[in-house]
């Protein structure tokens, strides 16, 4: 195993609204390796694009990181000055935001907005920023690109947008990518070119990508390895095929049930029951055991560690995993099993008080 | 790998220059009133660029031969008690209305402008005293302010200038902070910078380009107000002395005789009113024609 570019440790942010205090990332920990592909996958809210913003340190302003660490090339990107990390972004971290459509300034012409990109880092002359621009465009698909340097964003459609922004965030061929939802905004049909397109180049430029998605059927093309998070947690994490072959957390179960397959009775939909927990109360437990057909006792009281299951690649956090069998099936098989109830206010007092120290 | 996309999109939207000339006659086609205001403050700006080359005399040639003649064809809109002729005076008028007002305009929209835009990026504290400040003169009635600070500075045309500058600014610090607060949360600020940019280049690059369509529009709605706001500071007797032939100054010396000279304070007053009217009816006519576009470009609806 190669030295990872991108080390997470522990990230724990928090926001705050209004009095309350939001509890977004939980201790979130990943490594990515030079070139590596790793998804990020959970439903709205479980905290992905968060970790993505911190990591990049773009929070919005009632946002913060609490603790953790995380080392980029050898750095720690939480220690640098304000000034370093703004010459790290774009150059060496980049992104591709969720919706192309308001990602581009629209007084702006696209041969600007690349060119901000290039000159922002790049000592570059106008003349040269716009012969880049062009080739850039022009690797990202964009027909004739030295003409449509000159057009503004509302002339483009949705898939030409996000495009332009591919080619803007892969300008200074940088060593990880983030990508947010990049095809959530965009027809089905324009979503696979686009994906396309962001493998092929980050393979030509050695780029590591981390993509940000709740569409498993995008990760199981576009990733390496996979982490599933669930309410700011990774509640588990393997290579993308380990993932989909033996998923083991009831929730990485419950989600991949809940995709859609031909030939199923119309109507016949696996959701997950519940609600994803509300995020402003101090996390107690397992955040999933509301939502959990596999609950046991102990996870109400405490969140299980992620910890290597089976093979060293496969990390778990979970008191009571499902079987290949029992995921299958989609619910647990050991007869006589009954999920643990919640604790009564004596137990739930009791969690509590042990909970904080 | 990559699939061509051709099929995508049509590629046959206009290039800059285009958009220009189309917007120039999407805005004249919209309304005659358009027309009208575009009409009169090209003539205003012609009058004020040429006044003295077309005038017939020297606006502050004294004729005691020809006092208070009235409209001829020598003298059109006539003269006052010292011979001037009225025609030239108010034609020599235009370029102190609206060098005036630009200069206003100008102050007021660059201090106000910077202001609002740092008030709304920073946030906090900064903004808090900002707003106050700007609060402040906002709560004074406008016009006694500025007869105030002209009165307490003495009667100058300068001071018209300045007093008036003061007024002003606040409603372009308002208006900026408004639209950055909206402006700053968009999804092209978060991309430029995670692209590195660098906070004084999104303020530039991307706050003010998007504003600017919003300020243009003030300013000429402004351009109006701030000339008759001069004029009715000289009105007073607190702004241009004689001999200038500012419009107000001209209508405050013709007042007492406005039953013998009729076409003394008269013309003055014409002159005054077309141009403001022509100012509020193309500011009318911009903001209508930048409104729609608003809706798109800054609400971010397609």
């Amino acid at each position: 195993m190669t030295e990872p570019v991108l080390a997470v440790r522990d990230l724990v942010v928090r926001f705050r609204t209004g009095k309350r205090v939001v509890h977004a990332v939980n201790g979130v920990s990943f490594e990515l390796e030079a070139a590596g592909a790793l998804g990020l996958v959970g439903e709205s809210g479980s905290g992905k694009s968060v970790t993505s913003l911190a990591i990049l340190r773009l929070l919005p302003r009632h946002g913060w990181i609490e603790r953790g660490e995380v080392r980029f090339e050898g750095r720690d990107l939480l220690a640098l000055s304000a000034t370093d990390m703004r010459t790290m972004r774009g150059a060496r971290l980049s992104m591709v935001l969720q919706d192309p459509l308001s990602s581009l300034n629209p007084v702006l012409s696209i041969g600007e907005q690349i060119e901000e990109a290039i000159r922002a880092h790049a000592d570059a002359s106008r003349a040269e920023a716009r012969r880049r621009a062009a080739e850039l465009l022009a690797a990202v698909g964009i027909p004739r690109p030295d003409e449509q340097l000159d057009r503004f964003p509302h002339q483009f459609s949705g898939g030409m947008r996000q495009r332009v922004m591919i080619a803007t965030a892969l300008a200074l061929r940088p060593t990880v990518l983030f990508a947010d939802e990049p095809t959530t905004a965009l027809d089905v049909t324009v979503q696979a070119q686009v994906l396309d397109l962001l493998r092929t180049l980050t393979a030509e430029m050695g780029t590591a990508i981390v993509l940000i998605s709740h569409d498993l059927g995008v990760m199981a093309r576009m990733t390496e390895d996979i982490c599933v998070m669930y309410a700011g947690f990774v509640v588990e994490q393997a290579p993308t095929e380990e993932i989909f072959r033996r998923p083991s957390h009831p929730y990485t179960v419950g989600l991949l049930r809940s995709i859609p397959h031909r030939g199923v009775a119309r109507g016949a939909l696996h959701a997950i029951d519940g609600a994803p927990p509300d995020l402003e109360r101090e996390p107690v437990g397992c955040p999933f055991a509301p939502r959990c057909a596999w609950r046991i006792e102990a996870c109400w009281r405490e969140m299980p560690p992620l910890v290597a299951a089976g093979d060293g690649a496969h990390l778990l956090a979970c008191h009571h995993p499902a079987t290949p069998e029992e995921a299958a099936a989609g619910r647990p098989l050991d007869p006589g099993f009954a999920p643990a109830p919640p604790p009564g206010d004596v137990a739930a007092a009791a969690a509590l008080l042990e909970a904080t120290p | 790998m990559i699939a061509p996309a051709r099929a995508e999109v049509e590629f046959g939207g206009p290039t800059r220059g285009r958009v220009w000339r189309r917007g120039i006659a999407s805005f004249l086609s919209a309304s005659w009133l358009n027309v009208l205001g575009a009409a009169i403050v090209l003539l205003v700006v012609f009058v004020a660029a040429f006044g003295p080359a077309i005038a017939p005399h020297d606006p502050n040639h004294i004729d005691l031969l020809n006092v208070l003649k009235p409209p001829s064809g020598a003298y059109p809109f006539g003269t006052d008690n010292l011979g001037h002729d009225m025609l030239s005076r108010v034609l020599a008028g235009a370029r102190i209305s609206l060098v005036v007002a630009v200069i206003i305009l100008s102050l007021s929209v660059a201090f106000g402008t910077l202001l609002g835009i740092v008030s709304g990026l920073m946030g906090g504290l900064v903004d808090e005293l900002i707003q106050r400040v700007t609060d402040l003169f906002l709560a004074f009635p406008a016009f006694i302010l500025a007869a105030a600070i002209a009165a307490t500075l003495g009667p100058s045309l300068y001071h018209t200038v300045l007093a008036l500058a003061v007024v002003f600014w606040p409603w372009y610090t308002r208006l900026a902070r408004g639209q950055v607060l909206s402006l700053r949360e968009r999804e092209f600020v978060l991309a430029s910078r995670v692209a590195g940019g660098r906070t004084r280049w999104i303020a530039i690059r991307h706050l003010l380009v998007n504003i600017l369509p919003i300020i243009v529009v003030q300013v000429s709605l402004d351009v109006g107000y701030a000339m008759l706001a001069t004029s009715a500071l000289s009105f007073l007797g607190l702004g241009a002395q004689p001999p200038t032939p500012e419009w107000g100054a001209l209508i405050t010396d013709g007042r007492s005789f406005i039953q013998t000279a009729w076409w003394w304070p008269t013309f003055p007053g014409l002159a005054l009113a077309i141009t403001v009217l022509g100012f509020n009816l193309l500011g009318d006519g911009l903001r209508d024609a930048i409104d729609p576009r608003l809706r798109g470009s800054l609400g971010g609806v397609e």
